[in-house]
């Protein structure tokens, strides 16, 4: 009999043993909390009134290749220079959403999460009164003051603020091409459709690279029709034309791009467009045309990956690419689409209307981190710089007199534990005050392929355009909104890759309209004239 | 030797070119991936295809065992992969084997995992149970949610129901207790169903991502999985953020490789070991003699 209470101990033992095994793990990994201060007897703080008290700061952002750690240098910086204690958790962007919503339905919203879009959920979550208003702040912060109305209308809800935007140049994507393809052909630099489709042609059927294979072709393009190759406003996706009515319509089923369709047929009939486009992500394109494969692809001077670029380079040494300038449309107009002007956005949780001495901290911590620091200034010397970028030698070094981040910066420079991204986007007063080609490309090759965008930007980009229908907001778009562009854009693959003609280009428009594109339209409109 | 006919011969030569063919395709992905992560970047832009490294370069190992990211992502998995199977296994045995001896209010009980079964509660009712019991954060929300799967369960009391009643009468006469029956006789017994659902648990926890990603506020408590996706996918709309200048490209594609295998191999060094049970075991709650 003495067998039994045994055996039923041992197995208790052992359960408990197990958990205790656990609990030591759990708390193992678990106990990176730094050490809280709140104690505001305590002798570290008594020298500081101001921001005497330490302040636990919740944080969500989303991040694409570069996570920083939750604990770091970085964030150590932050906790003795503003007293607050940054917990932050970067999610990957496609999961983002996702986490996001089922976060905001539990009621837990960290302090402050970096929303990644103003879409249908954020303008749900900011009239359920689950975000703080700004608009007592925008004046009280110069790099508030610095985005222009323009910028705010697009994310306002019901005439609030909710949100800080993050900085981003209104750059878009111009074409590119081989210009050492169009040199061995005796070619000029494509100035119309027609011209690119010739040199399209050429580069398939008329060995550009001189290696006596039938190995090139013209337009790398990828699934969903990208990129869009637009030579200008007039051919791109945004509102620039009007129907008969007088009622701007989408780019996307306007003349410009027909035109572009039109083209991209043509060469698709010749082999001059990447066969199988339909099936290859974004990824595969760029691999296209940056294997020297493809002579036409599009290039913009913030966000190109120069090591792409190098790639091309290695494989072929005598490779140089070039910025295609505008068009002149046939309206007269010479220039791109104004990008958004922002990117992303700093929303901050309404539980903190309770403590405006928190608010203020997390502003002013975002203020410090946008503030813009020109180029040439951006050095050791420069304590502003020097501390937002974790320091030279640890987060950065200098490189030819000029700051080159270091690989694993984001978990070392403070900058990316201040309520953005990862990287350091400063509200700047223009495009160019960037310099992108100096200041984000290492080797100067790339520098000179970045400068070429740049210069043809500055030159040709005569009449910039800014799309009417950002900010406007359309239920049609919201419920439709995916439907109909997978319609529009499974259509004009067909037509590209010659399924269908695009000589039925006005009976894809009507069926688009049928489906639900008429009342987006009449919507985005409404929108327009109640804006002016 | 049996006489064989010409007919089985050639049987057996299609048969087994036909299995090899197959057993190529299997083999292929990995041998690609175990390439072009020894690959330098150039050979693998340059090469439309590679099968095997031209020279070989460790470059992206040591980029992902660089930080301790990934070896700390691994070892997060390792325990709720090792700790959360043993619970899971713990739990569901037991169950499973009350459940399979008749008892009063047998029945209720049943029904309600039964129920289970068929209807889950949705990701936010979910997330709300795990926030207000307090796991957020903790590596037993990765165990507890998923601790009896009801599946599993009723397979293996279906398991237990085939042992013959007689071997546990027999031990009664004895002298061993419920307990002793249970350790000493039905679990060697079941040797073959514990390797299955085993590793049926463990591989669901090794590959489980989506509650990482949710319940895990702190990234230093991130299994792999969520680290590899941050790594391999490349994002739907890249085309439409590159655009607005957002997107750097994905790490090189031997860094991806490098990734997926050295998160891969652990969960396939484990099915050797339990090959020889696993056969036996999938024929669980089928028909038995």
């Amino acid at each position: 009999m003495m067998r039994q209470p045994l055996s039923i101990l041992r197995f208790f033992v052992l359960i408990c043993a197990i958990a205790v095994l656990f609990a030591g793990c759990t708390a193992g990994s678990g106990t990176q909390e730094p050490s809280k201060t709140t104690d505001p007897s305590s002798p570290s703080q008594t020298g500081q009134s101001s921001e005497g008290k330490m302040h636990d700061i919740s944080f969500m952002s989303y991040a694409y290749v570069r996570f920083p750690e939750p604990e770091s240098p970085g964030v150590e910086a932050i906790r003795q220079k503003f007293k607050a204690n940054v917990q932050s958790q970067y999610i990957l962007a496609s999961d983002f959403n996702t986490k996001l919503s089922v976060v905001m339905a539990s009621g837990a919203m960290p302090d402050v999460v970096h929303i990644m879009s103003a879409d249908a959920n954020y303008i749900k979550w900011a009239r359920e009164g689950a975000f703080l208003p700004l608009d007592d702040y925008i004046d009280q912060y110069e790099t508030f003051k610095l985005v222009p109305d323009a910028v705010w209308d697009q994310f306002r809800v019901d005439g609030k603020i909710y949100s800080i935007p993050m900085y981003s140049p209104t750059y878009v994507q111009s074409i590119t091409i081989r210009q050492d393809w169009l040199d061995r052909l005796g070619l000029k630099v494509p100035t119309n459709y027609e011209e690119l489709l010739q040199a399209a042609i050429a580069f398939t059927h008329d060995d550009p690279d001189g290696n006596g294979k039938d190995d090139t072709y013209g337009f790398a393009m990828a699934e969903k029709n990208s990129p869009e190759f637009s030579g200008g406003a007039y051919w791109s996706s945004a509102w620039y034309h009007k129907d008969a009515e007088g009622n701007y319509i989408p780019g996307m089923i306007g003349p410009g791009r027909r035109e572009v369709v039109e083209t991209l047929a043509k060469a698709y009939a010749e082999g001059a467009v990447t066969k199988d486009f339909a099936v290859l992500n974004w990824a595969q394109a760029n691999q296209e045309f940056y294997s020297g494969k493809a002579g036409i692809f599009i290039g913009i001077p913030n966000g190109m990956e120069e090591g792409y670029y190098m790639g091309l380079l290695e494989i072929n040494p005598e490779a140089v690419v070039t910025s295609i300038p505008y068009f002149v449309a046939p309206d007269g107009s010479q220039g791109s689409l104004l990008n958004q002007g922002y990117f992303g956005l700093t929303t901050l949780s309404s539980a903190l209307a309770d403590d405006p001495e928190k608010v203020e901290k997390i502003l002013t911590m975002l203020d410090y981190s946008r503030t813009f620091i020109p180029p040439e200034e951006r050095t050791p010397d420069n304590e502003h710089y020097d501390w937002l970028m974790g320091g030279v030698g640890v987060g950065y070094d200098m490189v030819d007199g000029r700051p080159v981040v270091r690989e694993g910066a984001e978990s070392i420079a403070p900058v990316g534990y201040m309520f953005a991204r990862e990287e350091w986007r400063p509200w700047a007063p223009s495009n160019e005050a960037n310099q992108y080609s100096q200041m984000v490309y290492k080797d100067p090759k790339m520098q000179a392929f970045i400068a070429k965008i740049e210069a043809m930007e500055k030159e040709y980009n005569k009449t910039p355009y800014a799309d009417p229908s950002r900010g406007v907001y359309s239920e049609t778009w919201a419920q439709q909104g995916l439907e109909l562009t997978n319609y529009l854009n499974g259509e004009i693959t067909k037509m590209i890759s010659g399924h269908r003609p695009v000589s039925e280009w006005d009976q894809m428009v009507q069926e688009w309209k049928d489906r639900g594109g008429a009342d987006y339209i009449k919507e985005i409109n409404e929108g327009i004239r109640a804006k002016q | 030797m049996l006489y064989r006919s010409v007919t089985d011969r050639c049987f057996d030569a299609v048969n087994i070119l036909l299995l090899l063919v197959t057993a190529v395709l299997m083999f292929f992905p990995f041998l690609y991936i175990f390439s072009v992560s020894f690959s330098s970047m150039r050979d693998f832009l340059e090469n439309e295809f590679l099968l095997w490294p031209k020279e070989w370069v460790t470059d992206a190992y040591r980029y992902i065992l660089g930080n301790n990211r990934f070896i700390r992502s691994i070892w997060v998995s390792a325990v709720v992969t090792v700790g959360g199977t043993f619970l899971n296994l713990l739990f569901t045995v037991t169950m499973a084997y009350g459940l399979s001896r008749p008892f009063f209010g047998q029945r209720p009980l049943i029904f309600m995992v039964l129920f289970t079964f068929l209807f889950h509660a949705g990701i936010i009712p979910t997330y709300l149970i795990v926030k207000e019991t307090g796991l957020i954060d903790t590596l037993w929300a990765l165990i507890i949610p998923v601790l009896i799967s009801p599946w599993n369960l009723i397979v293996m009391r279906q398991f237990f129901r085939n042992i013959p009643e007689e071997l546990t009468e027999a031990a009664t006469v004895d002298g061993a207790n419920p307990f002793k029956i249970f350790s000493s006789v039905i679990l060697p017994l079941s040797k073959p169903a514990l390797a299955t659902f085993g590793l049926f648990y463990a591989v669901s926890h090794w590959n489980s991502y989506f509650t990482g990603l949710l319940y895990m506020n702190n990234p230093s408590k991130w299994p792999v999985q969520v680290l590899l996706r941050q790594i391999v996918i490349v994002n739907d709309n890249t085309a439409l953020l590159e655009q607005q200048g957002y997107v750097q490209a994905p790490p090189a594609e031997t860094i991806q490789m490098a990734a997926i295998l050295l998160a891969t191999v652990p969960i396939l060094i484990i099915y050797p070991f339990l090959q020889k049970h696993f056969a036996k075991g999938v024929m669980l709650g089928s028909v038995k003699g």
